[in-house]
């Protein structure tokens, strides 16, 4: 079935299967940030925004996508690189793998709610797994991005 | 899953139509748990396209779409109990996916929102069939294929839900709901049951003596016994706050 997809601003007309989800178009299509975890939409890994929503690619049919903004990390490298720094500097990155994904779901949290409380923060951010930092360090980061008190 | 085919109908004759065109056709919600079943699917009836995510406040209650998502009815002003059953229902994102509709139409014993509108005694309105209880059709099912259409949530005086899960997004051990006097109690393991015209005087030990907890895998029935009766407990006192008395 051919669909018409807005990638990062890129018009792309694509032959997707009935049921071919968005992780598979996406990394076909060369945006390689988006990560297959569990495949389950249980991690958060593949997340990416669809019309504005956050949203795990895994689940997301590739045909429910015609004509709807798709916005990956490549799409938001400046508000991606001062997200990722923030969190570096915790000294939360050890493999990477989650980052992508976490990244979006910050950019979503920061685009519905400017000034979120720590609670806040934690339950946007509870669909996103990371299996090496124990969250604290990313806490102590994004509490400082949004300026938590 | 896999699908061979997938159709946007334009409106709903279109959709039932499509719907009873194949036997194993089937019409895809947010389609998460659809994805994780091991088998093929003919056609996918995907209603994107039919306006149907939307809440409207009326006189004495609320008329739900049944392709809202989780996430909308988490910010909305719809009864507690059901903003409150969405909340740790996986993230964000998997709850901008799924839908109402399809919460209710897989009639899952777990779920924290059949088990809120099983206690607001929700009315579910299907293209053929007409309008049904939210309880009838969770115990019974239809009989034949029909598509949701409408949801319609009463505004009680009082509602809430408390559940217990191991980790906060996971699936609960046990979920409570109360709307004025009516509990429900789910993820037994079994599927949700409603205690009707309760006294509310009455201790939660005795609210819930006749309703049998199950043991699976999770845990225990009496593990399970206990929780409930402290989750209604807490509702109760939380109900005293909101009255005053």
């Amino acid at each position: 079935m051919e669909v018409k997809l807005i990638i990062n601003g890129t018009h792309y007309k694509f032959a997707a299967d009935p049921d071919e989800y968005l992780l598979d178009t996406l990394r076909k299509l060369g945006y390689k940030s988006v990560k297959r975890g569990c495949d389950t939409s249980s991690c958060g890994v593949c997340s990416i925004l669809v019309d504005g929503d956050l949203v795990p690619s895994c689940s997301f049919l590739t045909v429910r996508a015609h004509n709807k903004p798709i916005i990956t990390v490549e799409g938001i490298q400046l508000e991606a690189r001062k997200i990722g720094e923030m969190i570096t500097a915790e000294g939360v990155e050890q493999c990477g793998f989650c980052s992508p994904g976490h990244v979006m779901a910050v950019y979503a949290l920061m685009r519905e709610n400017t000034h979120p409380s720590l609670n806040e923060i934690k339950h946007y951010l509870a669909g996103n797994l990371c299996r090496c930092s124990g969250y604290e360090g990313q806490h102590r980061a994004l509490k400082k991005l949004m300026e938590v008190k | 899953m896999k699908c061979l085919d997938i159709k946007m109908p334009s409106d709903f004759e279109e959709a039932y139509a499509l719907l009873n065109s194949q036997k194993k056709a089937t019409i895809i919600a947010g389609g998460l748990f659809l994805r994780l079943q091991k088998q093929t699917i003919p056609l996918l009836i995907d209603l994107s396209g039919l306006n149907l995510d939307y809440i409207k406040e009326v006189k004495d209650g609320f008329i739900v779409g049944p392709m809202t998502s989780l996430r909308t009815i988490e910010k909305s002003n719809l009864p507690t109990a059901l903003k409150e059953s969405v909340k740790q229902i996986s993230g964000v994102g998997t709850r901008n996916l799924a839908t109402i509709g399809g919460s209710i139409c897989g009639r899952y014993p777990f779920s924290d929102i059949d088990n809120a509108l099983m206690a607001l005694n929700a009315h579910l309105i299907f293209y053929k069939s007409g309008k049904t209880s939210m309880r009838d059709y969770y115990q019974n099912g239809l009989e034949d294929k029909d598509i949701l259409i409408e949801i319609v949530v009463p505004k009680p005086g009082f509602s809430m839900i408390k559940y217990y899960k191991k980790v906060y997004t996971d699936f609960s051990l046990v979920n409570v709901s109360l709307a004025d006097n009516d509990v429900a109690i789910g993820a037994r393991p079994n599927r949700s049951m409603v205690v009707k015209n309760v006294d509310l005087n009455l201790s939660s030990k005795i609210i819930l003596e006749d309703v049998e907890f199950g043991t699976d895998f999770q845990a225990s029935g009496a593990y399970r016994r206990a929780l409930a009766e402290a989750l209604l407990d807490d509702i109760l006192k939380e109900r005293k706050a909101f009255y005053g008395s």
